[in-house]
């Protein structure tokens, strides 16, 4: 079950609202809890012992690390060697059984990844680490954690949610009209971006590989349309996280400002999957020391970081794409520490030029199917099959609305006119917010109901 | 909170939930449908876990099996077109595309290889049961090729791979069609407007055959009729009207259906109003269809190895023949053909005939 098919949509949501909102409020996080594993259970059966593990191995190690001090750190070290072992196993599986596989001369079959379990496992080490460090209050009810961990918003593919975000909603959190409805006009907005502009940027990407020999002019949109359909995919999704929290009663971080308005990469990762750059900050590079060290160590904690953040995207066979993909952004960064800020500092276009750029470069190397794949790619942005064919003229003309959409629904303007709209008449905006509601509604029901099963492109992470 | 901002998040909530409480319960309440007429396939019916792979299969098929059974299900995919068209300004909407009123599918990329390995088993069954007898091919277009769409097949292309690999002699029709020779929201071609058709395979057969002109036939209406192609493209359009011709030879003409036994008329006035109106030409979809002429002069033979659209000429060409075999490969393996041995008999009398169209030349595996 994803948020964008029929099954969550007019089955699972309207059902559990209802219950919810009939549930007494001591109940109503066991009943979250009991409809997260739920959730999880419909579309991870296999792995559903596995999240519960994860909620309760961490509980232990937290409730552990409060009650025995003097063995703290060690049990830390544990819990974070264990978690990270849990993802390494399960994320690279097919590379160590394909090894095994050619030591024994055996011919096991890689390990499917776990739904969601980069994410959530995430969100496990950050409680064990911050109750480590003193900086969250350690939850004694298992429940209470469980729910934390499982709760189904953002379970699968962020925001990554940090215990402390949510500790005092956990137990006292207001239900307001506000909440509720800005919630669910928020999973509207989400919903739309995915189904009727993300997937439609995935119909041209697709297009793109289905080509023999794609011109440069092919290339060229299929980096544009990627670019954008991996925004518009995983912010949309984020969309549907937060405003489903605000649903329940729960304020999720943000976890997209705009990404592709920035004028550095530094700022690009301020605003680009903002949870999983904060959780790296506070959980890796400060650790290491961040920019407080020298500058050749400074440097080597940003590469660090950065082939972390790739190696987080990457599993399987493919992970060398997403490392280099991070290890890019790490060169950058450095660049930019070193002199590159400076420059775009003082001519902001020529940053915001180069961001969009090494995002498009950077997105045919995270598509692509391998490196050669990624070489394959590039060297077609670079005219190897000829720069334009009819079908790549076809498809940008047929494209061309779709695209000129989506650019500018990646930029503030439209906010700023809603927000324009609300201070100047905000009684239009009493009857264009539910028109608006329900028209991306019967749009994207339209779309889901006529189209395949498309997931979230994040959901392999 | 300010009125005017309780009276928006009232009906924001409202009407969000309405929407979803009113599918919701429309989806349970509705009847399953077993069959899509505008889609031409089945529908998912209730999972049931016994038949499912595994959980995760089970689980997955109930988002097919709503979408499917989802209320309203067709309005919805009419919306969804019209949006992509009138607001996304999308040339095509999945693949299908409207020009003037009449749609087509895009075909698009061309599967070299595909049509390659169809050509392969087309001479392979030629040179296995008919050796002796001359043959033929002839290429029927797809509607694309009449209209203003860049994408297409390279047919060109597909004659080489025709010259390179059947050993018949070439029939070329590309010019003796146009748009209006095909129905608007079907892929077919009608049958009323085959004259020229008609004519080119009259030169290049065997078959006693009338002009066009002088074969005397009479136009005929079955009734108006919405095509595949428009519950798949789910875009606004016309009604078809289809009409087929007759005349004393075609009244008398007895088909035999091999799949069935069942033997009738080559014209099929009842299953015009089926799911399929095409049906009307020799009864619908058969592996192998027998066409008899008992005021035939001579005792000449056609064998014509052909898709849906060689239903619709074949009584055209039975007035030239004692009889037609018609062998569908897409329902009939090629090894199964010895089992009618009698049936597809032939010498140097007789004519074979491969007639195909590109759309599933390219999309379908023959045999």
């Amino acid at each position: 079950m994803v948020f964008s098919d029929t099954p969550f949509l007019f089955v699972f949501l309207p059902i559990l609202l209802i219950l919810y909102y009939l549930t007494p409020r001591q109940a109503k996080n066991y009943l979250l809890l009991a409809a997260s594993l739920l959730f999880y259970f419909t579309g991870e059966p296999k792995y559903t012992l596995l999240l519960i593990a994860s909620a309760l191995g961490n509980y232990l190690f937290a409730l552990a690390i409060e009650g025995l001090p003097r063995a703290k750190k060690p049990l830390l070290i544990l819990a974070v060697v264990l978690n990270v072992g849990t993802l390494v196993f399960f994320k690279f599986s097919a590379v160590w059984i394909s090894g095994l596989n050619a030591l024994l001369g055996t011919s096991f079959e890689p390990l499917a990844l776990p739904l969601g379990i980069s994410f959530y496992t995430f969100q496990a080490m950050s409680y064990t680490i911050d109750v480590y460090r003193g900086e969250a209050r350690l939850q004694r009810n298992p429940f209470a954690f469980a729910t934390y961990l499982c709760l189904f918003p953002q379970l699968i593919a962020g925001p990554i949610v940090r215990y402390t975000d949510v500790d005092e909603e956990l137990s006292h959190r207001r239900h307001t009209l506000q909440d509720f409805s800005e919630g669910l006009a928020r999973f509207t907005v989400g919903l739309a971006k995915k189904v009727i502009l993300a997937n439609n940027l995935g119909v041209l990407c697709d297009t793109f590989r289905q080509a023999e020999a794609p011109s440069a002019a092919f290339g060229w949109l299929y980096a544009v349309c990627y670019a954008l359909q991996i925004y518009f995919d995983f912010s949309g999704y984020s969309d549907m996280a937060i405003g489903l929290g605000r649903v329940f009663g729960f304020h999720f971080p943000e976890n997209f400002d705009y990404p592709y308005i920035s004028g550095s990469i530094t700022e690009f990762w301020r605003r680009w999957h903002k949870t999983l750059s904060g959780w790296f900050r506070d959980y890796v590079y400060i650790p290491l020391g961040g920019s407080r060290v020298s500058r050749p160590r400074w440097m080597l904690n940003l590469l660090t970081v950065w082939a972390l953040t790739g190696l987080w995207h990457g599993s399987g066979t493919g992970v060398m794409n997403f490392i280099l993909w991070g290890a890019l952004y790490g060169v950058l960064l450095c660049l930019e520490k070193l002199f590159l800020g400076k420059i775009f500092a003082k001519v902001r276009p020529v940053g915001h030029l180069f961001v969009i750029a090494v995002t498009l470069f950077g997105f045919v190397l995270f598509g692509a199917d391998g490196l050669a794949g990624a070489l394959s790619d590039l060297a077609i942005l670079f005219g190897r099959s000829g720069l334009t064919d009819p079908a790549a003229l076809y498809y940008w003309r047929s494209g061309a609305v779709l695209i000129a959409v989506a650019v500018i629904g990646a930029t503030p303007l439209p906010k700023k006119c809603w927000d324009f709209l609300q201070r100047r008449a905000e009684g239009v905006t009493a009857v264009l917010q539910p028109l608006l509601v329900v028209a991306a509604l019967a749009i994207s029901t339209a779309y889901i109901v006529g189209s395949t099963f498309n997931p979230f492109l994040y959901f392999r992470f | 909170m300010k009125p005017i901002s309780t009276i928006r998040s009232i009906a924001t909530a409202a009407v969000f939930c309405l929407f979803v409480a009113f599918f919701g319960v429309a989806v349970w309440l509705a009847p399953d449908k077993d069959y899509s007429v505008y889609e031409r396939r089945p529908l998912q019916q209730t999972p049931v876990l016994e038949e499912a792979e595994d959980l995760s299969d089970y689980f997955s098929s109930w988002d097919a099996y709503l979408s499917d059974q989802f209320y309203l299900r067709d309005e919805l995919r009419f919306l969804k077109s019209s949006f992509a068209c009138n607001v996304l300004r999308q040339t095509d909407v999945n693949g299908y595309y409207s020009e003037d009123g009449s749609q087509a599918e895009l075909l698009y990329p061309m599967n070299d290889a595909n049509i390659a390995s169809n050509v392969a088993l087309l001479e392979e069954v030629r040179k296995t049961y008919f050796p002796n007898s001359p043959a033929y091919y002839a290429v029927i277009p797809d509607k694309s090729y009449y209209m203003d769409v860049p994408l297409g097949l390279d047919y060109d292309g597909i004659d080489r791979i025709f010259q390179n690999g059947l050993h018949a002699a070439a029939i070329s029709l590309r010019d003796r069609l146009e748009l209006s020779d095909y129905y608007g929201t079907d892929i077919h071609w009608k049958q009323e407007e085959l004259e020229e058709v008609y004519e080119v395979l009259r030169v290049a057969l065997r078959g006693d055959l009338p002009p066009f002109a002088d074969a005397g036939f009479t136009e005929l209406t079955a009734g108006e009729f919405y095509g595949v192609l428009y519950g798949q493209a789910a875009l606004p359009a016309e009604r078809d009207e289809m009409h087929y011709l007759t005349n004393a030879t075609i009244e008398n003409l007895t088909l035999t259906v091999w799949d069935t036994g069942k033997t009738g008329a080559v014209y099929d006035t009842e299953a015009f109003a089926g799911d399929d109106a095409y049906d009307l030409y020799l009864g619908g979809e058969a592996a192998i269809l027998h066409v008899e002429n008992p005021a035939a002069t001579g005792d000449r033979k056609l064998i014509l190895f052909r898709d849906s659209f060689g239903r619709s000429i074949a009584p055209l060409l039975a007035e030239g023949y004692a009889e037609i075999v018609l062998v569908d490969l897409r329902w009939i393996r090629p090894a199964y053909l010895s089992n009618f041995s009698d049936l597809l008999s032939a010498d140097e009398s007789t004519d074979v005939l491969f007639l195909y169209s590109a759309q599933v030349l390219n999309s379908m595996k023959l045999g």
